[in-house]
C-alpha cells in the first residue's frame, strides 16, 4: 500500500483502523510503521474525524401540519383475509386449544360416524323389489352357494 | 467489497430490540394497523425530515419528501422483510435519499439562521454546547456546498453509520462509486474548514 492508496482510504473508512476492511489493515498498519508522513496522515485526519462528529448539525422538529398529512393519506385498508383453509384451521384451533392430533382424530371420526350413518340409511331406503333384485344377482353370480 | 462500518457514527444506532420492534411494528403496518403505523411515524419521522433536510436544505421540500417517505411506508410495508437484511431504519433511509435526490434542488446558501435547530448536547456545559453549535453551523454550511450525492454519502456513511455497501445500494451506485464519492466529499469538506483544523 501506498501513502495515496493510504489517504484514500483514511477518507473511505475514517482514521480509526480497527473499522477498517480486514484486508487492508494489515497493509496499512505497515506502512503506518514505516512511514512517518503515514502516521501524520492519520493524525491530521483523526483530527478532522472528532471535528465533524462534535458538529451540532441541525435537526428539523416536523409540524404539526406534516404529521396530519401523513395520517390523512392513510386510508382505510381492508385487513387481508385468511383463504377458507387458513379460516378453517383457525376455527379448529380455537376448539380444540391442545394440540392439532385432537381435531384431526375428531374429524376422523366425524368422517366415520358420516360414513356409517349414510350406509345405514342407504340399506334402509332399499325396497322389496330391489332387494330381491340384488339377491338373484348375488345368486348368479355365486350359483356355488345355492342349495340345490 | 467492504462490509465493515466506514467511519464512526454519531449516534448510536437503535438496539438490536428495537429493530425487532421495528420489525413486529412494520408486519402490523402492512396488515393495516393504523396504530402501528402512528408508532413508527412518532418515532422516525423527526429522523425522516432531519435527513432529508440534511440532503436539500430546504425545510419544506426535506417535509415533502418525509409525507412521500411515510406513504411508501404505508403502501408498501407487505413488501419491507426483516429477514432481508436491512433494518426500517436503513430502509427508510434509503427511501428519504433517493427521494431527496429525485427531487434535483440546488442546495440553498445561507439557510442556517432560519430553520435548524441544535441537536441535544447530553452532558455539555454550555461553552462546549456553544462550541458544538459553531462547529455545526461552519460544518452545515461546509456540506451544503457540496453537491447532493456527494452529500448523501457523506451523511449515509459517517452520520448514518450505515456500511459502503448499504449505502451504495441506497444510491443505486457500485461500492467503488461512492467510495469516490467519499473521498471527494471529505477532500472538498476538508478544504473548506481548514481554517478551523489550524486551530486544533
Amino acid at each position: 500500500m501506498d501513502l495515496d492508496r493510504f489517504t484514500d482510504l483514511l477518507d473511505i473508512h475514517g482514521a480509526e483502523l480497527s473499522l477498517w476492511p480486514e484486508a487492508e489493515r494489515s497493509a496499512a498498519d505497515k506502512l503506518l510503521a514505516a512511514s512517518p508522513l503515514a502516521r501524520e496522515q492519520q493524525r491530521k485526519a483523526a483530527a478532522f474525524d472528532r471535528l465533524l462528529l462534535n458538529a451540532a448539525l441541525p435537526e428539523i422538529e416536523p409540524s404539526d401540519a406534516l404529521r396530519q398529512h401523513i395520517l390523512a393519506q392513510m386510508g382505510p385498508r381492508a385487513l387481508a383475509q385468511p383463504g377458507w383453509r387458513a379460516q378453517i384451521v383457525e376455527a379448529l384451533a380455537l376448539l380444540f386449544p391442545h394440540g392439532r392430533a385432537v381435531p384431526q382424530f375428531a374429524a376422523l371420526a366425524l368422517a366415520l360416524c358420516i360414513g356409517v350413518g349414510a350406509g345405514f340409511a342407504n340399506f334402509g331406503l332399499l325396497d322389496a323389489q330391489e332387494t330381491d333384485l340384488v339377491s338373484v344377482q348375488i345368486a348368479s353370480a355365486t350359483p356355488f352357494l345355492s342349495e340345490d | 467489497m467492504f462490509t465493515s462500518l466506514a467511519l464512526p457514527r454519531l449516534k448510536a444506532g437503535p438496539a438490536e430490540s428495537m429493530t425487532d420492534v421495528d420489525a413486529a411494528l412494520m408486519l402490523r403496518v402492512a396488515k393495516g394497523d393504523h396504530a402501528a403505523y402512528r408508532l413508527l411515524m412518532d418515532k422516525y419521522l423527526r429522523h425522516a425530515v432531519t435527513m432529508a433536510y440534511r440532503v436539500l436544505f430546504d425545510r419544506a421540500d426535506a417535509e415533502e419528501v418525509a409525507q412521500e417517505a411515510f406513504l411508501r411506508v404505508w403502501q408498501h410495508a407487505s413488501r419491507w422483510r426483516p429477514d432481508g437484511g436491512a433494518s426500517f431504519k436503513t430502509w427508510l433511509n434509503r427511501v428519504v435519499v433517493n427521494l431527496s435526490i429525485d427531487r434535483r434542488r440546488k442546495p440553498k446558501m445561507a439557510v442556517l439562521d432560519d430553520q435548524p435547530e441544535p441537536i441535544d448536547e447530553d452532558g455539555a456545559t454550555p461553552y462546549e454546547a456553544r462550541l458544538a453549535h459553531e462547529t455545526g453551523d461552519r460544518v452545515t454550511a461546509a456540506l451544503a456546498k457540496l453537491p447532493e450525492r456527494q452529500r448523501a454519502a457523506i451523511l449515509l456513511c459517517f452520520w448514518e453509520g450505515e456500511s459502503n455497501i448499504t449505502a451504495a445500494e441506497a444510491l443505486d451506485i457500485s461500492v467503488g462509486a461512492l467510495e469516490s464519492l467519499l473521498v471527494r466529499a471529505k477532500r472538498a469538506l476538508r478544504d473548506d474548514l481548514a481554517p478551523m483544523l489550524g486551530k486544533e
